[in-house]
């Protein structure tokens, strides 16, 4: 695996994604909910990109600005997203159309709001691969069983007919990876694929995408929980904090030499399976901002064992700590003296 | 006795448009399964994606009528139970659904999700009620300007404390949670778990925890169960499980927990579960786990395992234990 490899001599170099100083927010009747509030993140051709933080942190919405499929009250406040040099945001619906699946494609973390409870699995299927791929409806319907055994679902034919509720929730999530993998895409977001899978079809659907990334060269962003999966699947990690990239580098810098308290709390609430007593599990405390009045300071701030005054007042940019490896937290301040 | 005693539980699904006439017209989801949760206890479920983990908690909560066997709650059978016979067994059993998207109603705000709950039972009216909804929230990690909003304006974990903050309202004696805590970041899982047991410590709940991260259920658990294809392979105290499991898949299960260190990560062995991945609508009547276990002979082919106690409080169900 080639681990922590950060391009930086690529100055002229086009990217396959940059999103930059992204924000996005949802307007509802108790005002503007900011929920990704200046992002920025890159991905180069064949890389792997996890992106990990707090539940409810702007991932999923990062990304579905990305694919700009956000719900009615949604908006792309500012910023621009580039597709290799070409900007997302500018893109008509039906350019948006055409790009979708074939070229960026996406497995929604909510199964059920994305496949339609009223077709069976292989009307839905089988129409999707007519649609995009161009196949006919018989051959659509042998690339669907053959899709849905890929992602180990068994009696792959008998399950076509069946409908979504009647799927357990790991079998829905895989139905939807079948979709997405369909399509051979140049860039494939995952937004939590296998929380519902046991540890060995987890394993297995990730030995797929990494199977699929190096057949195909298809970049991955995987947006997940597991930190484990993190450490086993993506080459560069970003950590969210309330709609912010608090920490960004490589999986090694992240697991390793963590920068951000936010990331460090973060390693420190996974249990130890090693241990045979019983141990308290300890949470970072406190509970996550308000997005509807988010902090002018340091969004972490009021959680945070080591803020200081500044962090209140003046929110942190991304202090370069190593190659390739930013945290957006003032204990990183070049001028402060006890920064290691 | 125990506070839940599942005897010989079926569960088994009708399957419709039989076009090509086979005798295999049900999903087995759940066949076969038998166990009992003393008071106070946390049993861990864990199993293979489909096996029957989630049909088994809905059975249990007798959110479906099961096809055969018995399920008694603080010794009374309530597998045979009418809708109004089971009334005053609804609010003592709750359930924490597995998934947080199609399980809250889009039109309510988050208070009036909770506070229905609170009214269904009866529990409180007025001041009282506004207060138990603002505490409830807050103990799942939720303020108070979160009440007045509607499900979809918030993220999956969030949801899922909405979810856990409608069972807890009421109470309950005993809860099925059914992946409570994997849509959830880590540092929040270890609020919900430290949660969960607190509030267990309190009011001596019950739970039954279905969930796939190993780690967590070794820890919240007493015991561990762990389902194939619809049966228990293997049941054991957590520790015990952990350390010396007995059964391959189990074997397998645990050789396959993600372990959150790079290098680690990509030095760690795991066992292949190869072979065709076996399926609940034509279950062999021999050993269900034979087309992909490493260890199998050929017994394995020809009679099913019986589920035994091969050690003290440990059971499984292999031929060569
Ligand atoms: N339609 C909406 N209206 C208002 N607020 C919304 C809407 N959709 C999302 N949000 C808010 O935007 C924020 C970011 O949500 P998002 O779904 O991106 O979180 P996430 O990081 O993916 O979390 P999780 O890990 O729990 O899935 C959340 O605080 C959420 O409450
Ligand atoms: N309402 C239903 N109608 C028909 N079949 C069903 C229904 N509910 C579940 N099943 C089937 O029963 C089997 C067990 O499903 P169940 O949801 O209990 O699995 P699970 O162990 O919870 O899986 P997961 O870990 O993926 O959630 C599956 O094969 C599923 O397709
Ligand atoms: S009985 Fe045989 S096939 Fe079944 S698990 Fe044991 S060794 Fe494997
Ligand atoms: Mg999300
Ligand atoms: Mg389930």
């Amino acid at each position: 695996m080639n681990r922590g490899k950060i391009s930086v001599n690529q100055k002229n170099s086009v990217k396959l994604l940059e999103i930059s100083c992204l924000k996005t927010s949802f307007f509802t009747h108790l005002g503007e909910v900011k929920a990704v509030d200046d992002v920025s993140i890159c991905l180069d051709e064949s890389e792997t990109l996890g992106i990990v933080g707090e539940s409810g942190s702007g991932k999923s919405v990062t990304m579905l600005s990305v694919m700009r499929l956000l719900s009615d009250n949604g908006r792309i406040v500012s910023g621009a997203i580039y597709f290799r040099g070409r900007d997302l945001t500018k893109f008509s619906e039906g350019e948006m159309e055409r790009l979708r699946g074939k070229q960026i494609g996406m497995i929604f973390q909510d199964p059920m709001t994305s496949l339609n409870p009223v077709f069976t699995i292989g009307n839905q299927l089988t129409e999707m691969i007519v649609r995009h791929l161009g196949l006919g409806k018989k051959d659509a319907r042998d690339r669907a069983v053959e899709m849905l055994s890929t992602v180990m679902i068994p009696s792959p034919v008998q399950r076509m007919k069946q409908f979504p509720h009647e799927l357990s929730g790991g079998m829905r999530q895989r139905v939807m990876t079948a979709m997405a993998l369909c399509c051979h895409p140049d860039i494939l977001i995952a937004d939590e694929p296998t929380t519902a899978l046991d540890v060995t079809i987890q394993a297995q659907i990730i030995d797929l995408l990494k199977d699929l990334k190096s057949r195909t060269g298809t970049s991955v962003i995987l947006i997940t929980h597991d930190l484990g999966v993190v450490a086993g699947f993506c080459d560069k990690v970003c950590v969210m904090y309330a709609g912010r990239i608090v920490e960004s580098g490589s999986s090694a810098d992240i697991f390793y030499t963590p920068r951000h308290p936010y990331t460090k709390g973060l390693l420190k609430s996974v249990p130890n399976p090693k241990k045979m007593m019983k141990e308290r599990l300890v949470p970072i405390k406190g509970v996550p901002p308000d997005l509807l009045k988010p902090p002018v300071g340091c969004a972490f701030a009021p959680r945070c064992d080591h803020a200081m005054k500044i962090c209140i007042l003046r929110r942190p940019p991304l202090f370069e700590v190593g190659d390739g490896h930013g945290a957006g937290c003032f204990l990183n301040h070049p001028d402060l003296p006890a920064s290691a | 006795m125990p506070l839940l005693d599942v005897r010989n539980l079926k569960k088994y699904f009708p399957l419709k448009r039989g076009l090509f006439g086979s005798r295999a017209n049900f999903v087995k989801a759940v066949d076969d399964v038998s166990l009992s949760i003393e008071r106070g206890e946390t049993l861990g479920l864990v199993g293979e994606s489909g096996c029957g983990k989630t049909t088994v908690g809905r059975t249990i909560a007798r959110l479906y009528d099961p096809s055969e066997g018995s399920i008694r709650y603080d010794g009374t059978d309530i597998s045979h139970m009418t809708q109004r016979e089971l009334v005053p067994f609804r609010r003592k059993i709750q359930m924490i659904f597995q998934d947080p998207f199609s399980s809250l109603d889009p039109r309510m705000t988050v208070g009036d999700i909770v506070g229905e709950a609170i009214d269904i039972h009866g529990l409180a009216t007025g001041q009282e009620r506004a207060e138990r909804i603002r505490s409830i929230l807050s103990s799942v990690g939720l303020s108070d300007w979160h009440a007045n909003r509607y499900p979809h304006e918030f993220s999956g974990g969030q949801r899922q404390r909405i979810g856990i903050a409608r069972a807890l309202v009421v109470e309950p004696s005993f809860i099925v949670c059914d992946e409570p805590i994997s849509a959830l970041d880590v540092s929040i899982q270890a609020q919900i778990v430290n949660m969960l047991e607190d509030f267990q410590e309190k009011f001596g709940l019950t739970y039954l925890f279905i969930a796939h991260d190993l780690s967590m259920v070794k820890h919240i658990s007493t015991r561990i169960g762990v389902m194939y294809l619809g049966s228990l392979v293997e049941l054991a105290g957590s520790n015990d499980l952990y350390e010396t499991p007995l059964h391959p898949y189990t074997k397998s299960l645990l050789s396959a927990i993600p372990i959150p260190d790079p290098i680690e990560a990509a030095n760690s062995r795991r066992i292949m579960l190869e072979g065709e991945v076996p399926s609940p609508i034509d279950t062999p009547p021999w050993c269900k786990f034979v087309s992909r276990c490493p260890q199998a002979r050929s017994i394995c082919g020809e009679d099913p395992p019986e589920f035994r106690e091969v050690a003290s409080g440990h059971f499984a169900a292999c031929h060569f234990i």
